[in-house]
């Protein structure tokens, strides 16, 4: 790339290094803006109660553990913690084989019903759902589901459905024909060649999918604060709602919840950075 | 082929295998596609997606459009159509629903304006920074996928009055008259929320300006060094037209976000003090799930979704010219 530079041009790479220090001076400060917030999150955890209120920005005097080990066990973290793995993972498996279903067929049938039905699935991505979730609600009450996973699980995948048929769907028309035909010819039937080849060939739309859903999904609120009452129900989000209701201005214990319960999804997208960048991208654009 | 024994077509399938293969391969590319052969399969696959989506989706959002004509009351069932009085009532000035809407006007002008000229700088900085340009990166894009719950609770921590960090280190370099209330004075709160979702929304805008950049061959811009075109000129007149279409993406994608805000207004101060925060969004909640109005919410969700639709058209256009673009590089 362009920094790299021979031997001979090194003063003027000198030059290019010095041009930088002021973009880098600037860089600096708005990541250090961008980071406060964050570090407050991991100095605070580690304060004691009384020196959250004497020293509250300041790096902790005396580090404890006993925040984290209060509050994972009054707010039952490994419950949470399962409660919102069960949730995330079963709606997202569910929905990216249901969307990849729908998707293939779509792409299969280049008909008028066929575009009819992805213009249709489509034009769920552009509903607002906070406004349909008293309706939502109901359903769910008349089909016995309150209190139970399956309530909220079935409208994840309701919810994720639009965005997923969207992707794959984008995805799968680039599959070849000439790859279908000759699939055809050999005997593979509908399903198999769902399964053997537009399956597998859509796993880079899945990945976007799920970073993008699956977020989404494991950071909502909303739909488990209506739907599941029962504490042990609970999942991260709500959990740590009902646990900040109880603590109030116990910042310590607050924060090292928070900090709990954001850590798995801020060392995942930090070690797999390049691929949830660009799963953003593709579904912003797409 | 022999024209001799054209007429059985027996006889040319048994000599001529490649032909029959010919034949059989067009009828069969003809059927595949236009699904006559797998309409039935057709509806097989779709079905579970249709029937979730029309369960959950439609008939709810069905449900919205309904009681928009009607005086619904939340949650039980007794209701009666009442014609287009809810979007009377919206139109003739319901005050709190002004003071929601030109809330979300202020909050828009940030998301929409200041969000997207901070995330274009942001971008052009971290655009070929290549030894720390990862560690930006991070530092930039992780609160995209922090929870709101996580967030507002961080935020409100900082803003509190008395132990917040805002507060204590205005203290601590001498401004301690600058401390405030940040959250419950009636004037500041709308911008301290504004803050906190400019903090966790910038790093999507950043994305997409990043991804357009990378799209920008760099032969133009050396091309236009040699012209004499450098720092400010180069951005006005090669990076910026060539990044109208993200530029388009971004702002497009910022209104739909500022008419959809929601999670930290409820979350941090339920549209208070006042009314000093409440946005369109928040406003439809309350009144559909606190006040229990559901017919006339339904009707502030119906004018939402009309202007989402509308700009959601706009979207397609411009994804389409993007994608027409990309295409002709």
């Amino acid at each position: 790339m362009s920094t790299q530079a021979t031997p001979r041009v090194n003063t003027r790479s000198l030059l290019r290094l010095a041009r930088r220090i002021p973009i880098n001076l600037l860089l600096i400060v708005l990541s250090i803006a961008m980071i406060y917030p964050i570090v407050i999150i991991v100095i605070t955890a580690f304060k004691p109660n009384l020196e959250v209120l004497t020293n509250p920005t300041g790096l902790p005097q005396a580090p404890t553990f006993d925040n984290f080990v209060t509050s994972w066990q009054d707010a039952g973290f490994t419950n949470l913690f399962f409660n919102s793995v069960l949730l995330t993972v079963t709606s997202m498996t569910i929905a990216t084989f249901v969307a990849a279903l729908a998707s293939y067929a779509i792409v299969r049938q280049a008909t008028r019903i066929g575009s009819g039905v992805y213009l249709l699935l489509a034009a769920g991505i552009f509903l607002p759902m906070q406004l349909a979730l008293v309706p939502q609600f109901r359903v769910v009450r008349d089909l016995g589901l309150i209190n139970n996973y399956a309530g909220v699980i079935l409208i994840y995948i309701a919810g994720a459905l639009p965005f997923g048929v969207f992707l794959m769907a984008a995805f799968m028309r680039q599959v070849p024909k000439e790859i279908v035909e000759a699939a055809v010819i050999d005997g593979a039937g509908y399903f198999t060649l769902f399964r053997r080849i537009f399956l597998p060939l859509a796993r880079p739309a899945i990945a976007t999918f799920w970073v993008l859903q699956g977020v989404g999904v494991w950071n909502d609120y909303l739909v488990p604060q209506l739907l599941l009452t029962d504490p042990s129900k609970r999942t991260l989000t709500t959990g740590v709602l009902y646990f900040k209701a109880q603590y109030l201005a116990d910042w310590g214990n607050i924060m090292a919840a928070v900090l709990i319960m954001s850590l798995p999804i801020l060392l995942l997208f930090v070690f797999a950075q390049r691929f949830f960048v660009s799963g953003l991208y593709a579904g912003a654009v797409k | 082929m022999s024209s001799t024994r054209v007429e059985d077509p027996r006889v040319l399938a048994l000599d001529d295998p490649t032909a029959t293969q010919a034949v059989t391969t067009r009828s069969l590319k003809a059927r595949l596609w236009t699904g006559r052969s797998t309409a039935g399969r057709f509806w097989i696959a779709v079905a579970p997606a249709l029937i979730l989506y029309t369960v959950f989706t439609v008939y709810p959002m069905g449900q919205v459009i309904v009681a928009s004509f009607t005086d619904a009351r939340g949650f039980n069932r007794a209701w009666e159509f009442v014609g287009a009085n809810n979007f009377v009532r919206i139109f003739s000035g319901d005050p709190v629903l002004m003071e929601a809407i030109g809330n979300t006007a202020i909050y828009g002008f940030f998301k929409i304006i200041v969000q997207t000229i901070l995330a274009f700088l942001i971008a052009v900085l971290l655009h070929r920074q290549l030894r720390l340009g990862n560690i930006y990166r991070a530092i930039f894009f992780a609160p995209m996928v922090i929870s709101p719950v996580a967030i507002v609770f961080t935020w409100s921590f900082m803003y509190d009055p008395t132990t917040g960090t805002f507060n204590t280190l205005l203290r601590s370099i001498g401004l301690g008259g600058l401390a405030q209330d940040w959250l419950g004075n009636y004037d500041l709160a709308l911008y301290s929320v504004i803050l906190v979702d400019l903090w966790s929304g910038l790093g999507f805008n950043v994305v997409i300006f990043l991804a357009g950049l990378s799209t920008i061959p760099g032969e133009i811009l050396e091309a236009a060094k040699v012209d004499g075109a450098r720092g400010w000129k180069a951005m006005r007149f090669i990076t910026i037209p060539l990044m109208i279409p993200s530029i388009g993406l971004v702002l497009v994608l910022s209104i739909n976000g500022a008419l959809r805000a929601f999670d930290t207004v409820y979350l941090m101060t339920r549209g208070g003090p006042g009314n000093s925060t409440q946005l369109f969004m928040t406003q439809v909640f309350q009144e559909g799930l606190v006040n229990n109005n559901f017919g006339y919410a339904s009707a502030m969700a119906v004018l939402v979704l009309i202007v989402l639709i509308a700009i959601a058209a706009v979207q397609n256009r411009l994804n389409n010219r993007v994608a027409a673009e990309e295409g002709n590089r």
